[in-house]
């Protein structure tokens, strides 16, 4: 197939005007780059207006948002969950979805700190291990959802299910212990300001971007998620991509689960159902801009609805705001984005009278000399 | 046409192309060759075969035999890119396209250019230079391969389609009905870039309804009829009205039912005077009690979005509408229900039926969200209302998904009898179902009449509708085209629908 990319039609390349390469070198600045950044530009101006009201309400406390402690705390509280939030935007950009990550996560705390038992000797065999199951665990979805044709919802809530049964027999309270290597990553830091963790998230954000813009894998993952049956049609082999998505949410689930680990420094068979990240990633997503049936949206997009979700949280520790009044700020929020989300119109047939669009010119017939 | 194009060399034959779906030959032993550099036409009434044709060519479909031969090479297609590979690209009316993703995107989708050989990232600059350049050569100036094929007019998205499709180096490009939604300025753009492939040697294969449209392209014509080969002829030794002879004129096979004579046409129930909105414009016409009026046009001239404005579904935007002389403003499905009109729908697996649900839930669906305190009468009455209409089921219980398409459409006119309308609008109410059904759908449309029910009926089997109305209102372009009386000759209607010498045929 590589060889049909080889595709310049002779007369079509031939003649040149010399503005062709301005006009061409217009072009080749991304009209749609402008409108994506609409989207996401819409969500970080939220975040904007939400770190204001924050910086107010903290002030009002008597403290200081912008302060060196403060700051450590919502960036540690975002890599978590962003972590979590990126496997679960490309387990949505392809149309399946993922509720078993908090049980992914509470496996990989328990299998790692097992392993660890706090030695610096076993961190990677320990850190291996907990990575290769939670690929597994991806992989079973994968060709459950790709194969079997098991909607991602099903798929996920029922291994999530299984892995929670396991961690149920198997683990009763904290089990192993964190490496002192691993404990320290928790505490390290760039300047005492930005946490290793959130360096962490920063370059998976950056590889997980790379990976949706430059390698046919992402270009198939939006067309799947966009429409099945075109990415069929065009001759998209679509197993493929499902099973990946699948495989690095659960990995990436795996990573934060890591992270988690060197901070609490045991593992906990009941750290991810406490954490709630099935549903608060989800919503982080669909926050973020992406749409929940797939195929649009973006990794920057979902650090913006963690970015907020964090600040959010953190502004209402601050005012010790008490828990159920918290979830209703979450709820709303979720509900509010995802209705001015949702005001995106359906596909129909355009009108035929009283059409108000611009209109493309024709070409006068005499201009090429073919 | 450019000299160097007149004498091409046949880039694709067929021969014996021939298909059938579950026993029912749609195409049968078929042959057609397309040379360089023309613009081959291919009409026929709906269900003449064309459809199938294309989708045999394009890879969709595998014909059950028959040879094809692109530029000498004999090819079987198992899939569209394989087709696309060999030369042969296809725009169907609905488009692949992929609606936020953006134009580059899309036309290189499956086999996007990489750097370094095969494992190197995505060549987005590549991408769209490429994609720039194939606009620029398809002459279309002002469509950026970064924009959102989302934010596109149909006109631009069908572009974006040709260009994917020379981009395999198409030597056959297909175009199935590709001005049927477009609008005057934007057929002239696309019969500009047509004029560019064909000077670059590519054929096209056009299938369209409208005759002016096939002259005014088209060097040969080929014409099917009942999925058989009636003539390919130059178009210069064709007139409008040879075409619409050779396309038409096949032997009624269906038996229609007599007007009873005890039916006395009476007052005017529905009529609509001067009403427009985005779909259709300045109709007007009546319906009277007892009355079946049939609306014949093409595909996609609006039949289908007239009868969703009397119902509701589009908004009235100019004109009025009337029901036994009192005006009526219906807003939405629900109001035209309870201004007890009644439609049937053309898909009746999408609109018209919950599938999964039994025939009893189907049918009192419409009563029991409409008019709730009559439900436990239409419960008790809708056993012999489905019996009158000879539902073939096991019980009333069963799963309509589990019956012929036949006895799902009685359930769906038992729903509809349920709140006695006073109007029945009716799109292609004979579609897809059996002979036997057929006919009692035509018995049903004569009892209504004698109850003295006003019925409007769109179809595009010309037989049905000459042979079932009392009147005939034609369509064309979302307007009227013009009134033909009962028995009407399918010449006619067929004339009137596309625009062709519309004097010799009234």
């Amino acid at each position: 197939m590589s060889a049909t990319t080889d595709h310049t039609s002779p007369s079509a390349a031939e003649p040149r005007e010399p503005r062709d390469s301005v006009r061409r070198r217009r072009a080749a600045r991304p009209a749609g780059a402008a409108r994506r950044l609409d989207s996401t530009g819409l969500i970080y101006l939220v975040l904007v207006g939400v770190i204001a009201i924050s910086v107010v309400l903290t002030g009002m406390e008597g403290r200081n948002f912008f302060s060196q402690g403060n700051i450590w705390a919502v960036l540690t509280a975002m890599s978590v969950l962003g972590l979590i939030a990126i496997g679960q935007t490309l387990v949505i950009l392809v149309g399946s979805l993922d509720l078993s990550v908090p049980y992914v996560v509470s496996l990989a705390t328990v299998i790692a700190a097992g392993g660890m038992k706090g030695l610096d000797a076993n961190i990677a065999a320990a850190t291996f291990n907990a990575l290769a199951l939670c690929a597994l665990v991806g992989l079973v979805m994968g060709l459950l959802v790709s194969l079997l044709h098991v909607h991602g919802f099903i798929a996920s809530l029922g291994i999530g299910l299984v892995v929670s049964g396991y961690l149920g027999t198997n683990y009763q309270g904290s089990h192993g212990s964190a490496a002192p290597g691993l404990r320290l990553l928790g505490r390290s830091g760039i300047a005492g300001v930005i946490p290793t963790a959130f360096v962490i998230l920063l370059v998976s954000a950056l590889l997980v971007t790379l990976l949706l813009r430059y390698t046919r894998l992402g270009h198939h993952l939006y067309a799947i998620g966009g429409n099945q049956s075109v990415a069929r049609m065009s001759g998209v082999r679509t197993a493929l991509p499902v099973i990946t998505a699948h495989v690095l949410c659960s990995v990436f689930a795996g990573i934060a689960a890591l992270l988690l680990l060197s901070r609490t420094g045991v593992g906990s068979p009941t750290i991810g159902s406490q954490g709630r990240y099935d549903l608060l990633s989800i919503a982080a997503v669909v926050l973020g801009g992406t749409l929940l049936a797939g195929g649009k949206g973006s990794v920057i997009g979902t650090i913006g609805g963690v970015a907020i979700f964090a600040v959010l949280d953190n502004v209402m520790g601050v005012m010790q705001v008490n828990p159920f009044l918290k979830d209703f700020v979450r709820g709303f929020v979720i509900v509010l984005a995802v209705a001015v989300y949702a005001r995106r119109s359906v596909v129909r047939r355009p009108p035929r009278f009283g059409a108000s669009r611009p209109v493309l010119p024709v070409p006068s017939s005499k201009g090429d000399p073919a | 046409m450019s000299p160097a194009s007149t004498d091409g060399d046949p880039v694709l034959v067929a021969t014996g192309m021939t298909k059938s779906f579950f026993g029912n030959t749609v195409l049968a032993d078929l042959d057609l060759s397309l040379r360089a550099g023309e613009v081959h036409g291919l009409v026929g009434e709906n269900g003449a075969g064309k459809s199938t044709l294309m989708k045999m060519l394009a890879g969709v479909h595998a014909p059950d035999s028959g040879t094809v031969t692109v530029a000498g090479e004999q090819v079987s297609f198992s899939h569209p890119v394989q087709a696309q590979s060999a030369g042969v690209s296809t725009v169907f009316q609905e488009f692949n396209l992929l609606l936020e993703r953006t134009i580059a995107e899309n036309i290189w989708l499956g086999r996007e250019p990489r750097r370094f050989g095969r494992v190197g990232p995505v060549d987005t600059a590549r991408m769209r230079r490429d994609t720039d350049e194939l606009l620029a050569g398809l002459g279309v100036a002002g469509l950026r391969a970064g924009t959102l094929v989302r934010h596109l007019s149909v006109a631009e998205q069908q572009i974006v389609e040709i260009a994917k499709a020379v981009s395999f180096d198409a030597k056959v490009i297909q175009m199935d009905e590709p001005t049927a939604a477009l609008a005057d300025h934007e057929v002239e753009l696309l019969y500009s870039i047509i004029e560019r492939l064909t000077d670059r040697g590519v054929a096209i294969l056009y299938v369209s309804h409208r005759l002016k449209e096939i002259f005014h392209l088209c060097r040969t014509i080929t014409i099917l009829k009942d999925g058989r080969h009636v003539a390919t002829r130059p178009a210069e030794e064709l007139t409008e009205a040879e075409l619409v002879r050779l396309m038409v004129g096949r032997s009624l096979t269906t038996y229609f039912p007599d007007k009873p004579v005890d039916v006395e046409v009476g007052e005017v129930r529905l009529a609509l005077s001067g009403v427009g909105n985005g779909y259709v414009d300045d109709i007007t016409l009546e319906v009277r009690a007892g009355e079946i009026v049939g609306l014949a046009g093409l595909q996609g001239s609006g039949r289908t979005e007239l009868l969703e404005t009397v119902f509701g579904v589009h908004p009235v935007a100019r004109g009025s509408v009337s029901l036994d002389g009192s005006p009526l403003k219906v807003t939405s499905p629900r109001q035209g229900v309870r201004a007890r009109l009644a439609f049937i729908t053309e898909d009746r697996k999408a609109k018209g039926l919950a599938l999964n649900q039994s025939i009893l839930d189907n049918a009192l669906g419409v009563v029991r969200s409409v008019f709730p305190r009559r439900s436990a009468q239409a419960r008790r009455d809708m056993p012999g209302v489905l019996s009158n209409l000879d539902v073939a089921a096991a019980s009333l219980g069963q799963e309509v998904q589990f019956l012929s398409g036949g006895n799902q459409q009685k359930v769906v006119l038992a729903r509809w009898l349920s709140i006695d309308p006073l109007v029945v609008l009716m799109d292609e109410p004979t579609r897809g179902i059996d002979v036997g059904a057929k006919h009692r759908v035509y018995e049903l449309m004569r009892e209504l009449t004698r109850q003295g029910v006003a019925v409007l009926m769109v179809s595009s089997e010309l037989p049905e509708v000459i042979g079932m109305s009392d009147r005939i209102l034609v369509m064309r372009d979302g307007t009227l085209a013009g009134e033909l009386p009962s028995g009407a000759s399918e010449e006619a209607v067929l004339a009137m629908a596309t625009g062709a010498a519309s004097e010799d045929a009234a």
